[in-house]
């Protein structure tokens, strides 16, 4: 059940969904054939959001700074004038 | 005369930020990439517990340092959640390096890789903040 819905989400479009989806089904992998002890297991399930928590973060500002720069931009230019 | 002090108005406010935002700050900087070195140069280490320990605590060190940094600059909330999130994930591993006999060799390379990955997003992001 859980390997079929991970499969769904590792043939998404988006690259980022996609990275993380693929990292929890290589997790899974590693917890079944005993690699990583089941609280492990759960810890890098949790750094997983944790992950996504920061990209939300990182877009955010480099928006802000995008914008920050286009406006800048605009005035430099305007003073020109 | 007006179209002087207009555009001399205008020059002056291109040096600064625009929008609410942090300025670019060198030790925020310094710290991030420092975390993104040790998590970088460490993966060799994960097969010795012992020198994997103080590694995981250097790197639970330098996360709390970087949101203690950023937690007290005005405008800055983007940088102060990403510095929260990888202090919650740098103390998940230092606590287990402290409390756990048996860590298993993988467990110690994604986490590392993890740390390494989150802290340069939040580099590729502080390097562009207004300078």
């Amino acid at each position: 059940m859980t390997k079929q819905f991970l499969s769904e989400f590792v043939s998404v479009d988006d690259d980022f969904i996609k990275g993380i989806a693929s990292k929890a089904s290589s997790y899974e992998k590693l917890f079944e054939d005993g690699s990583l002890s089941k609280e492990e297991y759960l810890e890098l399930l949790k750094d997983l959001q944790s992950q996504k928590v920061i990209a939300i973060d990182a877009n955010k500002l480099a928006e802000k700074e995008a914008l920050n720069q286009a406006l800048n931009g605009l005035i430099k230019a305007a003073s020109l004038i | 005369m007006k179209k002087i002090i207009i555009a001399s108005a205008l020059l002056l406010l291109t040096s600064c930020s625009l929008l609410n935002m942090a300025t670019y700050n060198a030790n925020e900087h310094l710290i991030v990439n420092n975390i993104r070195t040790v998590a970088e140069l460490s993966e060799d280490t994960c097969n010795d517990r012992f020198k994997m320990t103080p590694v995981a605590e250097k790197l639970y060190f330098l996360s709390t340092e970087l949101y203690n940094f950023n937690s007290l600059v005005p405008y800055n909330e983007e940088a102060i959640n990403m510095s929260k999130t990888l202090v919650d994930v740098t103390k998940g591993f230092h606590q287990r390096y402290q409390s756990e006999d048996n860590i298993s060799i993988e467990y110690c390379k994604i986490k590392l890789k993890t740390i390494h990955d989150a802290s340069k997003a939040i580099e590729y992001v502080i390097v562009r903040k207004p300078k």
